[in-house]
Formats: C-alpha cells, sequence, structure tokens
C-alpha cells in the first residue's frame, strides 16, 4: 500500500475573476520508506500538491489516497485525526508556537493523540534528543537559531510516529550550510526510521539528497527522475 | 487541557498590554455593575421595604370595577370614598391565607379621606380601616413611638407624627372626624388618640394619614363589613410577589369574582416608584455597560485571532480537531474574563466598602425621597459581588465565541497561506 497516491489530481483556484489551476491532471504514488523531492519553481504548484497529499485541501477533480484512505470520503474531523495519527508536517518558516518552549512545541502534537502526560513528555523529549536538541528543551523558539527551530519542527513533526513527513521547502530560510544539515538529519531519520518524506525545493543543490525527483512545471508533472 | 491552558495563558501574557488594557475595561464594567447593583439593594433595604412593611404590604387586592366612579383607574395611595368595596372582606382575607401557603397574613382595610378636628385646628387626613389584631402581621414596620395601639372596637386612633404636630395631639386627646358616607350624607365620629405611628426606616417622614379601627370607618362611610382593599403579606418577604398574584388572579377569574391583585411593584408609590425608576436606569447602564465590555472582549478576541491565523493553520495541520481550536479561543476568552472579574471584584468590593462608608449623597428631594435621608449607604454583598463576576465571565466568553468559530472554521491550507 502506498504511503500517498493522487489520481488525475487538479486544483483550480479563483483569483479575483480568474480562475487559476495549480495543479493539472497529477498522478503519482509515493512508496513507504521513500524520501521523495517535489522539485519546480515557485508557482509551479509544489506546496499545492503537499497540501493535498497532507489533507489540508481539497482537490477540485482526481482522487487523493493517503495511507490506503480515500481523502473525499472523510470529513473534517476525521481529516484532522488522519492528520493527527498518519502526517507530520514541517514548514518553510517552522511555524513553531511562539509561546510554547521546545519541548512543549514537540509535545503539542501528542495533543491529539490523547496519551498520558508522563508519556507524550518523555516521547517529546526523546524525538528532541534524535535532533540533538535535548540541551534547549526548555528554550522559546525565538532564543534558537532559524537551524535549531526548524530541528525543532522536525522533532515535532516525527514525534507521533507519522507514515509520512511533508516539508514545504525546509531549507529555504536556511542558510547553505544549515540546509544540508537540515536535510541530513530528514534523510538519517528516514533512513533509521522508515518514514516517508516528501518536502518541495526550488533549490537544486538540495535534490542531490532525494532517492527521487518529481518535478512540477505550470501544475503539470514531469517526468520522474 | 493542561497545554491548551497553558497556551492559553502564554498567548495572554504574550499580548501583555493588550491583555491587561482589556481585562481593565472589563474590571472596570463588573465593578460598576457591582455598585450598581449594591446602590439599588440598598435603597431597596432603606425604603422599599420599610414602606412595604410599613404601609402597602407585598399584594393589594381591589374590586376591578373599584375606581369606576372615580375616573376608572385605581390609585393607590388617594382615599376611597368612592370606591367600589369589597364585602365581606374579612372572610375573604381568610379564605385566601387559608388556599395560598405563600402567603402568612392578609388584613382588611378601608381607606377614607375626612377631615380632622382637635380644638381650632382640622387638617384632611386619610383614616386607614384596620382590624388592630392582625395589623401587626401585616404591617411590621408600624412601630408606636408614643403611647399604644388602640384595642378592637375601641374608637382609638394612631396618629402620624405629621397629623401629631400639625394639630398638637398626644395620647389621651379626643379628635373629631367628618367625612361622607358612600351617598354623600355627612358624617362624623368621636376619636380618641392613642398613640403616634411612623415607619420603622422611614423614621424621617411624615404621613397624614392615621390608623383607626375598621369598624370605625365602616361606620363613618356607611359601609358595614365592606372594605376597599386586601393587603397581604408573603411567607417569604423577599420573593417574587407577581406569582402569587398571578395565582390569586387566576382563582378570581375562575370563582367569577370581580377582584384584582396587584404586586406592590406594580402599586408603586412614592418609594416605590423613585427605586423603580432608578432600577430602571441602572439596569440601562448595566446594559450599556455589558454591550461595551462585550464588545471590547470581541474586539480582542478578533485581533487574535487575525494575528494568529497562520497558526490556527499550524495547529490544525497537526491534527486539531475545529472543537480543539474553537476551545482554544473560549479558553483564553474565559482566562482574560477571569483576570477581569477578579479586577473587576476587588475594585467594586472597594468601591462599595467606600461608598457603605462615606455614603451616596442625595442631590435632589426626589433622591432624598428614594434613599430615606440625605445619602445612601451601599451593603457589600458577596454573593451578590460574585454573581455579577459570573454573570460577566459568561458574557466575555459568550462575545468571544463568534472570533472562535471563525478560527474554528478557517481552512487550514488557507490559514497557512495567511501572511
Amino acid at each position: 500500500m502506498s504511503s500517498a497516491r493522487l489520481e488525475d489530481v487538479s486544483k483550480d483556484y479563483a483569483l479575483g475573476r480568474t480562475q487559476v489551476s495549480a495543479l493539472r491532471g497529477v498522478s503519482l504514488a509515493v512508496e513507504p520508506g521513500e524520501f521523495v523531492a517535489v522539485a519546480g519553481p515557485s508557482g509551479s504548484g509544489k506546496s499545492t500538491l503537499l497540501n493535498l497529499v497532507g489533507c489540508l485541501d481539497h482537490p477540485s477533480a482526481g482522487r487523493v489516497v493517503v495511507d490506503g484512505r480515500d481523502v473525499a470520503a472523510l470529513d473534517d474531523d476525521a481529516l484532522s485525526d488522519l492528520r493527527a495519527q498518519k502526517i507530520g508536517f514541517i514548514f518553510q518558516s517552522f511555524n513553531l508556537i511562539p509561546v510554547l518552549s521546545a519541548l512543549e512545541n514537540v509535545e503539542f502534537p501528542l495533543l491529539f493523540r490523547g496519551l498520558p502526560r508522563a508519556q507524550s513528555r518523555a516521547r517529546a523529549e526523546r524525538a528532541l534528543d534524535e535532533v540533538g536538541l535535548g540541551d534547549v528543551a526548555r528554550h522559546r523558539p525565538d532564543e534558537l537559531s532559524g537551524g535549531q527551530r526548524q530541528r525543532v519542527a522536525i522533532a515535532r513533526a516525527l514525534v507521533t510516529a507519522p507514515v509520512l513527513v511533508l516539508a514545504d521547502e525546509p531549507t529555504a530560510n536556511l542558510d547553505s550550510k544549515t540546509g544540508e544539515a537540515i536535510l541530513d538529519l530528514m534523510l538519517d531519520l528516514n533512513r533509521k526510521q522508515g518514514t516517508t518524506f516528501i518536502f518541495s525545493t526550488h533549490d537544486p543543490k538540495v535534490l542531490v539528497h532525494a532517492q527521487r525527483v518529481l518535478r512540477l512545471a505550470d501544475g503539470r508533472l514531469e517526468a520522474a527522475s | 487541557m493542561r497545554l491548551l491552558l497553558t497556551l492559553a495563558a502564554r498567548n495572554l501574557i504574550r499580548r501583555r498590554r493588550r491583555t491587561l488594557l482589556t481585562a481593565s475595561a472589563l474590571g472596570f464594567g463588573v465593578a460598576i455593575l457591582c455598585l450598581s447593583r449594591a446602590w439599588t439593594a440598598a435603597m431597596a433595604t432603606a425604603v422599599v421595604e420599610p414602606a412595604k412593611d410599613g404601609t402597602i404590604g407585598h399584594l393589594q387586592v381591589y374590586r376591578t370595577d373599584a375606581a369606576d366612579d372615580e375616573g376608572g383607574e385605581i390609585s393607590f395611595v388617594q382615599p376611597h370614598n368612592g370606591y367600589r368595596l369589597i364585602a365581606g372582606p374579612r372572610a375573604l382575607v381568610a379564605r385566601l391565607l387559608a388556599d395560598e401557603p405563600r402567603l402568612a397574613a392578609g388584613l382588611a382595610r378601608l381607606s377614607i379621606g375626612a377631615l380632622l378636628s382637635a380644638g381650632d385646628e382640622s387638617m384632611e387626613v386619610l383614616l386607614l380601616g384596620v382590624d388592630p389584631a392582625t395589623r401587626a402581621a401585616v404591617y411590621p414596620a408600624v412601630g408606636v413611638i408614643e403611647g399604644r395601639h388602640f384595642a378592637p372596637g375601641e374608637n382609638g386612633l394612631l396618629v402620624n407624627r405629621g397629623v401629631a404636630r400639625r394639630l398638637g395631639l398626644k395620647p389621651g386627646d379626643d379628635v373629631v372626624a367628618l367625612a361622607n358616607a358612600v351617598d354623600g350624607r355627612l358624617t362624623g365620629a368621636k376619636l380618641k388618640v392613642t398613640g403616634t405611628w411612623t415607619v420603622r426606616g422611614l423614621e424621617a417622614y411624615e404621613w397624614g394619614a392615621c390608623f383607626v379601627d375598621l369598624a370605625a370607618v365602616q361606620e363613618l362611610l356607611d359601609a358595614p363589613d365592606q372594605a376597599s382593599v386586601l393587603i397581604l403579606r408573603q411567607r417569604d418577604a423577599r420573593a417574587d410577589a407577581a406569582p402569587v398574584a398571578r395565582a390569586l388572579n387566576d382563582r378570581f377569574r375562575r370563582e367569577g369574582s370581580k377582584l384584582r391583585a396587584f404586586t406592590w411593584e406594580e402599586m408603586g408609590g412614592p418609594f416605590i416608584g423613585g427605586m423603580l425608576v432608578t432600577r430602571f436606569i441602572s439596569g440601562i447602564l448595566d446594559l450599556v455597560m455589558v454591550v461595551i465590555v462585550a464588545a471590547g472582549v470581541t474586539n480582542t478576541a478578533l485581533m487574535s485571532v487575525f494575528e494568529r491565523t497562520r497558526e490556527i493553520g499550524t495547529v490544525r495541520a497537526m491534527g486539531a480537531r475545529r472543537g480543539r481550536v474553537l476551545a482554544l479561543f473560549l479558553v483564553e476568552a474565559l482566562l482574560l474574563s477571569l483576570l477581569g472579574a477578579a479586577i473587576g471584584t476587588g475594585l467594586g468590593a472597594g468601591l462599595i466598602a467606600t461608598f457603605g462608608r462615606v455614603g451616596i449623597p442625595a442631590f435632589s428631594e426626589a433622591q432624598r425621597y428614594s434613599y430615606g435621608g440625605d445619602a445612601l449607604y451601599p451593603v457589600l454583598d458577596l454573593p451578590g459581588l460574585f454573581s455579577v463576576a459570573g454573570l460577566m465571565i459568561v458574557i466575555c466568553v459568550l462575545a468571544a465565541l463568534g472570533p472562535a468559530l471563525m478560527a474554528a472554521r478557517l481552512r487550514p491550507a488557507e490559514a497557512l497561506r495567511h501572511v
């Protein structure tokens, strides 16, 4: 069973009176344990594709299947539960909650799993240790560097042991050295834990890390490499 | 829940100045509401309760056509010489008391205007004919400050201090009362002053009214075994009189009797009217205050939603259901209102305690009438304070419901795109 599958998916947006096609008839399958990059210039539809796979948005046409479940058949609460249990997110701007410490940020997604406090705290501590940030657990995001914030975001994405992690331009706001380190960390976690990663980028330098590259242009999927 | 509370509390701390401003406005509103309640409660204690206990009772029963020969509108303060009277009033009171457990006591009263003369001095007075045996139970605040109460069957007269002063009366003096009988004939009676009465709590006021034995007034009016009004007192003096009035009126309708019960609030009167006007104005001010505070909370919550749209998208991406986002913003509103309520309760208690010591001054004669003196002294009532605080908390959470629903309905992808 694929971690995620898109079948002839299109996504149109209304921009004022104009209809914009962000994705046009995209079909793909990502298998468990894959480390896949979605490449393409700005506006090519990378974020839209990740939003659809991440059940954050609905396609205008076509079918999206995540971990064997057709997302069209799920209501909003069921989609939320699917995200909580199966999907982790890493954002370009880290999107950490500013008023929570690094540890609390990592612990936050476990809130939706209903785990006992001690258990969720222990899991969050372990996840932070795995990204090498055990010593800044009590720091707030504004006390961390960009690289550290993205590591916290990675720990947060992985703490729920998801089948799929979606990273939207995870290195775009980082210098190249830190970006490399973040990609190495993601790849390491992919290898160790077998978690499927799909990340988007428009930076050709980071594509070398991917096992497979899906190229998007004008909302269409070009040949995979 | 712990993490939700932490998040909500820290979000409030994050916008420290805004939180303090909103909580202070809320606190100010709570304090004003507390003071307003204490103010009207003090008026009720100072004036209304003595007026109920000393002059008007809790409920009054008249014939529905009582004033048909006098313009139609029943007057609760004017003499009832031309009124259509209730026959067999004592027996009727006894029946009502037996059948309505919420009533504790009742009496038949016949109020007529008469000319009272003592020596060369005369004045128009209101003679309140009552049964002396039941007077104390219905009018517990009527106190005899000089002399004694007249006995049943005695042509005795309890004069108010104002009448005593004007006519120079003292216990033991004889007076003559002249009135018109129901058929217009001039009638008269010789009465002996047995004492002077006043209403406890309203000692500053003087009335041109005298209590007389009911039989004496019936004789003056030539209306044996009749009364113009039945005065009833509830067992629970603080209970709402309206339900009992409704029950009595239902009963009168069922029986086909031409009677109607009025509550003390319907009867108004100068004291109660003043208090009701004040309560009404105070209620409007309370409403305005509540609307302003609620608008402030709504505005704060809305700003919070706009500022944190991307954060809402992140939380939703992590798997938060809409209900969880709703709860997050409602918990924030709850914490904010708890803070405001705490500030307001403290401030309100301080204001009430201060005015309770120095008094709220009366600036006009009408206010003096409503306050029962030159100043009103509100009393600190903790359950009252907490009920105001609780009400404000509920209102604030409800005021935040709109923005919270807006946050919960945000589509995750759109929220994440928000800049």
